[in-house]
C-alpha cells in the first residue's frame, strides 16, 4: 500500500508540471483514467492529485458514478408476510457518490456553499427527480434516509467526506474508495475552486470503472451475444452432467 | 478467496459457493433428486440477487438432468414421445414463467412471490414425503402399490386431441402431458427448480405412465426445458452468471460422488424422511424470513 502510494506520488510529481501552467488556479488529475475489475477484485480506490495556486481558496471535489434509477421499497405486512408496499423511485441518481471539502466548516459557511453547488447527500437528493407511490408524499425523508443507509451499507455512499492530504500549501492528494459492490461505468470527477462563496474555477474529468480480461469478455458476451453466451453455459452444463454420469457408472 | 461475478457484478467467497454446490450434489447423489429446490433459496440466503439465482440455476439443472438421464437412456427407460409433448408444454410454460418473472421483477415483488411459491411447493411436498416416509417405516405394506392402481380421472379422459403413446401403452389427450410440461416449464423459469418431485407423481397419477419410464422421461424433459429457460433468462433478463454456474456445477460433481457412495448405506424409507426434513427445513427458513419482522423495513432495487 505504501509502495503503491509512493509510486503514485512519483508519477504525480513527474507529470504535474506538464499539466499545471502558470495560469492555472486549480488543477485536479486522477492517477489513472480507469479502475480495472479483475476476477479477484475486492475493491480499489480512485487516487486524485491536485494543485491550487491561491491559498485563500477552498477546494471541493466530487466523484460521481454512472446515473441510474433506484427504487426504495418499504415493506408492510400482508396476511402476516412482509411485502414491498410503498416506494420512492429516484431518477438518474449517481450509483456512487463521494466528496471532499478542504475548508473547515466552523461557521457553517461551507455548508451553504455546498448546498448552492448541490454537493453533499442532502443537496444531491433535493436535485434528484422522484416518483412516489400513494400515501408516501409526506414520508419521503424516511425513504431518503433509507436510501442513504442502504448505499452506505453497500459501500457506494459514505458517512464522512474524504480527507485532503496536503503535501505542502498547494499540492494535495485524495483517495476515494471503490468497493467490490460498486457499479461499472463512467465515473465523473468534478472539482470546484471557491473563494468568498463564489466558484472561480471548475473542472470536470472522467474515468472508467470496468471489468477487464476474461471478466470483460464474459460480461460483453452476456450482453451483446446473449444467445451464444446461453449456448456456452448449456454446453458447459451438458459436459459436466456427462462427466458426473461417468463418475456414477464407475462408482 | 473472493471471486468477482461478471454478471451479478459482486464479489463472493469461492469456498462458500463451492460448498453450496457440493452440499446440493451430496443431497442429489444420496436421494436422486436434482436439488434445485435447495440451490436457489441457499444462493438467495447468501446475498445473491433472486434474479441471478433463478436465472443461473437453469444451467445447473441441465447438468444434473444430463447426468441422471444418461443411465435411464442406456436402459431404454425414456418415453421420447411423451417427453417431446411435455417439452412443447415446457417451452410454453417457460415463456409464461419468464413473462411472469419479468412482471414481478418490474413490480418489485420478486422476493415476495418467489418466497411464497417456495413455501407452498416445499411445504406441501415436504409434508407429503414426510407423511409417506414415516408411514412406510411403521407399516410393512407400502402406499405406492395402492396408488399405482389409480387410473386417470374420468374428466381427463374426456379431453380432446387423443394420441397413442406406444412405449407407455397409453391413449390419452396430448393436453395431459402437455399440461404437466407447462407446470414444469413454469417452475424452472420462475423458481429455478426442475420440479422432479412434482413431475414424477403427476406423471404416474395424472398421465398414468408406467413408473419404470417416469424418472427417465421426466429428466429428459427437464434437461431441455431448463436449457430453454437458460436461453430465455440469458437473452431477456441477462441474469445467467456463468462463473456462478461453473462453481456450483464443479461443487456438485464432487458432492454427487460422495452422495452416490453414501446412498448405498441409507435405506429408501430413511432417505425419504431425511429428504423430507431437509425440504421442510428450507421451507421453514424461507417462512421465517418472510413472516418475522425484518431488521430493515426498506429494500433498495437498482434498475
Amino acid at each position: 500500500m505504501i509502495l503503491r502510494a509512493g509510486l503514485l506520488l512519483f508519477i504525480f510529481i513527474i507529470t504535474l508540471p506538464s499539466i499545471v501552467t502558470a495560469e492555472d488556479k486549480l488543477s485536479v488529475v486522477a492517477a489513472s483514467d480507469h479502475i480495472d475489475i479483475t476476477v479477484g477484485f475486492t475493491g480499489s480506490s480512485i487516487e486524485i492529485f491536485g494543485y491550487r495556486k491561491d491559498l485563500e481558496t477552498d477546494i471541493m471535489v466530487v466523484v460521481e458514478g454512472p446515473r441510474k434509477d433506484i427504487t426504495i421499497w418499504k415493506k408492510k405486512r400482508f396476511f402476516g408476510a412482509w411485502k414491498n408496499r410503498y416506494s420512492v423511485t429516484y431518477h438518474d441518481i449517481p450509483v456512487y457518490y463521494n466528496y471532499a471539502v478542504s475548508a473547515d466548516d466552523t461557521d457553517g459557511k461551507t455548508k451553504s456553499e455546498m448546498d448552492a453547488l448541490g454537493i453533499g447527500h442532502s443537496a444531491l437528493l433535493t436535485t434528484i427527480k422522484k416518483k412516489y407511490s400513494k400515501r408516501v408524499k409526506n414520508k419521503v425523508p424516511s425513504f431518503n434516509n433509507a436510501l442513504l443507509n442502504q448505499k452506505k451499507e453497500e459501500g457506494t455512499f459514505f458517512d464522512e467526506p474524504v480527507q485532503f492530504t496536503f503535501f505542502n500549501d498547494h499540492f494535495f492528494r485524495l483517495s476515494f474508495p471503490i468497493s467490490a459492490g460498486s457499479s461499472i461505468g463512467q465515473y465523473k470527477v468534478l472539482s470546484y475552486l471557491v473563494k468568498g462563496g463564489d466558484v472561480i474555477e471548475q473542472e470536470e474529468s472522467q474515468l472508467k470503472v470496468g471489468q477487464v480480461g476474461i471478466n470483460a469478455f464474459t460480461n460483453s458476451a452476456a450482453k451483446n451475444h446473449s444467445l451464444l453466451y446461453a449456448f456456452m453455459c448449456i454446453s458447459m452444463a451438458v459436459l459436466a452432467g456427462w462427466l458426473v454420469n461417468i463418475i456414477k457408472v464407475r462408482l | 478467496m473472493q471471486i468477482y461475478l461478471p454478471i451479478a457484478e459482486m464479489s463472493v467467497p469461492v469456498e462458500m459457493i463451492f460448498m453450496l454446490g457440493a452440499f446440493v450434489g451430496l443431497v442429489s447423489g444420496i436421494f436422486g433428486v436434482g436439488g434445485g429446490f435447495l440451490t436457489t433459496p441457499l444462493l438467495i440466503f447468501m446475498g445473491i440477487p433472486s434474479a441471478i439465482a433463478v436465472g443461473t440455476q437453469g444451467s445447473q439443472l441441465v447438468a444434473s438432468g444430463v447426468s441422471g438421464v444418461m443411465g435411464y437412456w442406456r436402459r431404454g427407460h425414456v418415453d421420447f414421445m411423451i417427453a417431446t409433448v411435455m417439452l412443447v408444454g415446457g417451452i410454453v410454460g417457460s415463456v409464461i414463467g419468464i413473462s411472469f418473472f419479468q412482471f414481478i421483477r418490474y413490480m418489485g415483488q420478486i422476493d415476495f412471490i418467489i418466497s411464497i411459491l417456495y413455501i407452498l411447493l416445499l411445504g406441501s411436498i415436504g409434508l407429503m414425503m414426510l407423511f409417506e416416509g414415516v408411514l412406510t417405516m411403521f407399516k410393512k405394506k407400502t402406499m405406492r402399490s395402492e396408488f399405482n392402481r389409480l387410473k386417470s380421472p374420468s374428466l381427463l379422459s374426456k379431453l380432446p386431441y387423443k394420441m397413442r403413446f406406444p412405449r407407455s401403452k397409453l391413449y390419452i389427450s396430448v393436453l395431459i402431458p402437455g399440461g404437466v410440461g407447462v407446470v414444469s416449464g413454469f417452475l424452472v423459469s420462475t423458481m429455478g427448480v426442475g420440479g422432479g418431485f412434482l413431475l414424477v407423481p403427476a406423471m404416474i397419477y395424472i398421465i398414468g405412465m408406467p413408473p419404470l419410464l417416469v424418472a427417465g422421461t421426466s429428466l429428459f424433459q427437464i434437461v431441455f426445458t431448463s436449457a430453454f429457460a437458460t436461453v430465455m433468462h440469458a437473452t431477456i433478463s441477462h441474469s445467467v452468471d456463468v462463473y456462478l454456474a461453473a462453481l456450483l456445477i464443479i461443487g456438485g460433481v464432487l458432492g454427487t460422488q460422495i452422495g452416490v457412495l453414501a446412498s448405498k448405506k441409507i435405506t429408501g424409507e430413511k432417505a425419504r424422511v431425511i429428504l423430507a426434513l431437509i425440504v421442510l427445513g428450507v421451507c421453514l427458513q424461507i417462512s421465517l424470513q418472510l413472516f418475522l419482522t425484518p431488521d430493515d423495513l426498506f429494500v433498495m432495487v437498482e434498475q
